[in-house]
């Protein structure tokens, strides 16, 4: 089987899987931003939108023309986006130098992880766009195709700001490195990529009077969404959504990072400040999701060191995620798959760190 | 390679510069746009949104007694009159037209500029303007940002720049040389890029064209508004020509006229902040006077709809 015919044969097993999911996910009984992507794809452009989902536009504009009813066609959308930054993460994998096994495990759990689980269930959002540029971009910016990693990221960045963040990622990994041509070559990109996100930022605003001043986020000296979000939830309520976030993968991903190659590391090292920086602007708990490509990879070098563990692992995690990710009815399965995933996850770094000793 | 990266690098420093720019005078119109400011697009408060149908929309105009140096825009002229006219929309019955009113005037603008002034505020498609004359001889504030009238940006697209100012304003209090410096620059190349002028801008309010002036202001206020235009006299001067000639040139037609002189409160100097400029009271003092005319013209044009 050629390179492309297995990233095509795991994005099709990745959406079956994902569109199951999906299909059985309830809709959320809260307010969503369904109604502001909704009025983008009727209208094109709201006039006086102060919605940060306003400027947005992308997804919108792509699904809106499509015939069909809307929620099948953002289900659609959120199940093959999640699907590919699954295959982009397999393939990212096989470029930093993992095996095949290593690669699948890091793939499904970005594909089945709480991040791209919760959009099957809060369908109307561009985050699963982000999840596949993320892995995407850095990749192809890894093998040296900046042309077209830096025209996907002007065309994605109409979707969500998030997507400059890779190629500046990459730049700053390759100055690190002192590859200094490169870098600046990637710099070019990334320049190019944030030209097109405040180019259209502000025709939206000056042409359509769209503004921040109904979003947190845009108040960078008041604490940005972070603080309102902190506010809002209980410490409890903080500490769940936190852990719901990466679930086994924080006991996974530290560990891996010892064990990951140089390149890897050092992406991981320098996405902290992006981390923390769409951390602050957004909700923690679902923007650290967009940085999936860096942990789960770490977090697979651990489990591909005691696989039948790793895999038990990864099955406990996926259970858990389908329950507080996609929010599919399964009872107290769900939080026992997550204690359980813990537990395995545990046992996976003593069984992979003695490995390594021994 | 090298040949292709390093000009591209540097054609996007330059546009990154000018793009960040504006979205810091962005940022700087939005901290002063409701106090001493203006918004983006040159007038007093947050951006107007969308006129909806049914909404009534008053438009003070005018120079520097319209512009209302010293208040905040929620404490101008245009705001007073917007509540006065909305609490009467709200008693004659069950009613939903919003009310809105805005200041759209500038520092410095000479009466012979008005109509012009006018015009190109007609996007806001006002229902009434209410056009606050200053007086023959008065002084004129030489402000080069409240709007940018003389601005390329202002000229070419209606953008009105305030970075430099706010940024020289910043550096004066915070004793900042950087800033002022940063301001200074800014406006330095604001002036470079902005439209010469043919002659000096008119220092003093001239009594000769004084009367055509508002004649023409008149004539663009009832081009561009549905309901009609008033026209509000300055009480500090003798405006008795001033109202001969337009009662006799705009007899019947959609126009009054309030002469702030003809009450006598108007008179007070503790309703001015320098012995010109109204304070807050002073321009709530002033609406209690024009919103009856403002009622008046709505009216009509609700008559003329039924």
């Amino acid at each position: 089987m050629t390179n492309s015919a297995r990233l095509v044969a795991v994005w099709m097993l990745f959406a079956l899987t994902l569109g199951l999911i999906a299909y059985a996910s309830p809709l959320p009984q809260r307010v969503t931003d369904r109604d502001i992507y909704e009025a983008t794809a009727t209208h094109g452009v709201v006039v006086d939108c102060s919605d940060i989902h306003c400027f947005r536009v992308l997804v919108p504009w792509l699904l809106g023309p499509l015939p069909g009813a809307s929620i099948v066609k953002w289900k659609a959308y959120a199940v093959m986006a999640n699907a590919a930054a699954g295959t982009a993460v397999f393939a990212l994998c096989l470029t930093l130098g993992f095996d095949r096994r290593a690669a699948w495990f890091a793939s499904i759990a970005s594909a089945f992880g709480f991040g791209s689980l919760y959009t099957l269930h809060d369908v109307y959002s561009s985050d699963p766009l982000m999840y596949f540029l993320g892995p995407f971009l850095t990749n192809e910016l890894m093998n040296g195709r900046v042309a077209l990693a830096g025209t996907v990221g002007a065309v994605g960045v109409l979707a969500k700001e998030f997507a400059a963040a890779p190629v500046y990622l990459m730049t700053w990994c390759l100055a690190v490195e002192r590859r200094w041509r490169e870098a600046v070559r990637v710099f070019v990109a990334a320049n190019a990529v944030l030209i097109v996100w405040l180019l259209m930022t502000l025709i939206l605003m000056l042409r359509f009077n769209y503004t921040y001043a109904g979003s947190a986020s845009a108040d960078l000296g008041g604490g940005g969404n972070l603080v309102g979000w902190l506010h809002r939830q209980s410490a409890r309520g903080v500490a769940a959504a936190m852990f719901n976030e990466f679930g086994v993968l924080y006991i996974l991903g530290p560990v891996g990072f010892f064990l990951a190659p140089r390149p890897l590391r050092r992406l991981a090292l320098l996405s902290l400040p992006i981390g923390a920086l769409f951390g602050y602007v957004q909700q923690p708990d679902r923007a650290l999701w967009n940085l999936h490509f860096v942990i789960t990879p770490m977090s697979a070098l651990v489990l591909n060191r005691a696989p039948r563990l790793g895999a038990l692992t990864l099955a406990a995690f996926v259970v858990g995620n389908v329950r507080v990710g996609a929010q599919l009815p399964i009872g107290s399965a769900g939080k026992i798959a997550l204690a359980t995933s813990m537990v395995l996850g545990l046992a996976t770094v003593v069984a992979a760190l003695r490995g390594t000793a021994s | 390679m090298k040949r292709v990266v390093f000009p591209a690098l540097a054609v996007e420093t330059v546009i990154l510069a000018v793009l960040l720019t504006i979205v810091a005078d962005q940022i700087a119109h939005t901290h002063v746009e409701k106090l001493g400011g203006v918004n983006v697009w040159g007038y007093r408060g947050p951006v107007l949104h969308q006129k909806k149908g049914n909404e009534v929309r008053i438009v003070v105009t005018g120079g520097d007694l319209a512009f209302g140096w010293g208040v905040a825009a929620s404490e101008a002229m245009a705001p007073s009159v917007r509540e006065l006219v909305s609490r009467q929309v709200d008693r004659s019955g069950p009613s939903d037209h919003p009310v809105t009113g805005v200041t759209a005037a500038a520092q410095g603008l000479p009466p012979a500029a008005y109509a012009s002034w006018i015009d190109h505020f007609a996007y806001l498609r006002p229902d009434v303007i209410c056009i606050v004359v200053d007086p023959i001889g008065h002084v004129l504030v030489q402000s080069a940002f409240l709007p940018a009238r003389r601005s390329r940006a202002f000229a070419r697209f209606g953008y009105s720049p305030i970075l430099p100012l706010v940024l020289q304003e910043k550096g004066t209090l915070v004793h900042s040389s950087l800033l002022r410096l940063a301001g200074n620059t800014l406006a330095a190349a604001d002036a470079a890029l902005g439209p010469r002028e043919d002659s000096q801008p008119t220092a003093i309010v001239p009594g000769n064209d004084y009367a055509s002036s508002i004649d023409a202001a008149v004539r663009a206020g009832l081009r561009s508004s549905t309901g009609g235009v008033v026209v509000v006299l300055s009480p500090s001067s003798d405006n008795r020509g001033v109202k001969e000639e337009i009662a006799s040139s705009f007899a019947g037609e959609r126009v009054r006229l309030v002469d702030l002189g003809d009450d006598p409160r108007m008179l007070a100097t503790t309703l001015r902040l320098d012995g010109f400029n109204f304070s807050a009271a002073g321009h709530s003092v002033a609406a209690e006077n024009v919103a009856p005319a403002v009622l008046e013209l709505i009216g009509e044009v609700e008559q003329r709809t039924q």
